[in-house]
C-alpha cells in the first residue's frame, strides 16, 4: 500500500473520529433539569404572547407566559397574573391593527413601541416594556396617551 | 534491519528524533481533529437541532445567549464554527482556522468561567487548552507575526498572493 493511500485512509479515521468523539461525549452529558432548562428567549416570549393573545384572547395569557407574581404598572401598580392579563388584553385591543410597530430585546427587557387605534387617539405612541426571567414574563410597563 | 550500531552516527541520532516527531505530530493532530470534530458537530447543531440548544447554566448566560439569538449573531458565530470545523478536519487552511477560532474558544471559556457551573468551567479549560495546543503546533506559521517591529505596510504580500497563489 502506497503512502499516499495509507495516509488517506488514516486521514478519513481521523475525520470519523473527530467528529465521533466529540459528538458522543456530548449527546452523553447533556444535562437537563431547572438548573439546565431550555426556555424561550424574551423576545419569543413576548411573540408568543402576542399571538396567543390575537388567537385565543385573555385566557391564553395565563397559560404559561407570565409568573404567578408578575407586577404589571400602568395607571397603578398591581401584581398577579390576573391582572397583567386583563392590562395586556386592554393594552392589546388598543393598539391593534396598526403597521407603525417595533419590536426589540435587550437581555431580559422587551421593547415594544406601536400606536394607538381608535377615533380620538389614534396614532398616539405607545410603549410597552417586558421584563422576562427564566421564560416568564416578570414585569410589564405600559406608557400610552389617557383616554 | 541493520542493527543500531551498523548505522551512521547520524542516522542513529535521527531516529529517536524522527519518532519524537510524529509523536508531537500525533499530538497535535489528535487535538486538532477533535476540536475540528467539536465545532462542526455544534455548529451545524444550531441548524440541525441534534440535540436542542442549551440556554445556558445561569441567568447571565441565558441573558446572552438570548440577545446573540434574537440579534442574528449566534447565527454568524455558529457558521464561523462550521467553516473552522470543516477546515480543521480537512486538514486545510489549518493555521487561518485555529485563528479565527481562538475568539469564539475565548468567549465561550469566558462565559464558562465567569457564569458557569463546574462542568462549564472544565468545559472552557478544555477548549482553551485545544485551541492553545492547536496553536502551538503551527507556532512557525505564526512567527512571522509575532515581530516587534513590522516595518513600513505595502503591497508586497498582495502582489505576492496574485504572483505565487495560496499553497
Amino acid at each position: 500500500m502506497s503512502d499516499k493511500v495509507m495516509r488517506g485512509r488514516v486521514h478519513v479515521a481521523a475525520i470519523v473520529l473527530g467528529v465521533g468523539v466529540p459528538a458522543g461525549l456530548t449527546m452523553g452529558t447533556l444535562r437537563t433539569g431547572a438548573d439546565y432548562e431550555v426556555v424561550a428567549t424574551p423576545k419569543q416570549v413576548v411573540e408568543g404572547l402576542e399571538k396567543a393573545l390575537a388567537e385565543k384572547g385573555q385566557d391564553a395569557v395565563l397559560d404559561g407566559f407570565v409568573a404567578p407574581d408578575v407586577v404589571t404598572h400602568r395607571s397603578v401598580m398591581r401584581e398577579g397574573a390576573a391582572s397583567f392579563a386583563e392590562a395586556a388584553r386592554a393594552d392589546a385591543e388598543r393598539t391593534q391593527d396598526l403597521p407603525a410597530r417595533s419590536l426589540s430585546a435587550n437581555a431580559s427587557l422587551v421593547m415594544v413601541q406601536s400606536a394607538m387605534a381608535g377615533a380620538e387617539a389614534a396614532g398616539a405612541p405607545v410603549v410597552q416594556i417586558y421584563r422576562v426571567r427564566g421564560g416568564r414574563i416578570v414585569e410589564y410597563w405600559s406608557a400610552q396617551p389617557a383616554q | 534491519m541493520p542493527s543500531t550500531s551498523e548505522m551512521p552516527a547520524g542516522a542513529a541520532a535521527e531516529r529517536p528524533a524522527g519518532a519524537r516527531a510524529r509523536g508531537w505530530a500525533a499530538l497535535f493532530y489528535a487535538a486538532q481533529f477533535f476540536f475540528g470534530g467539536w465545532f462542526l458537530f455544534h455548529g451545524l447543531n444550531h441548524w440541525l437541532q441534534f440535540f436542542v440548544q442549551p440556554s445556558g447554566s445561569g441567568q447571565g448566560m441565558r441573558d446572552l445567549i438570548s440577545v446573540l439569538i434574537d440579534s442574528g449573531m449566534f447565527d454568524v458565530v455558529k457558521a464561523i464554527e462550521v467553516a473552522a470545523g470543516v477546515l480543521l478536519l480537512v486538514n486545510r487552511f489549518v493555521p487561518l482556522a485555529i485563528a479565527v477560532s481562538f475568539p469564539i474558544t475565548i468567549v465561550i471559556s469566558f462565559m464558562n468561567f465567569t457564569m458557569g457551573d463546574n462542568f462549564g468551567i472544565v468545559t472552557g479549560i478544555i477548549s482553551i487548552l485545544l485551541n492553545i495546543t492547536m496553536a502551538v503546533g503551527y507556532l512557525d506559521r505564526y512567527l512571522p507575526m509575532l515581530v516587534y517591529d513590522a516595518e513600513d505596510p505595502g503591497i508586497g504580500g498582495l502582489q505576492r498572493l496574485f504572483r505565487e497563489g495560496l499553497k
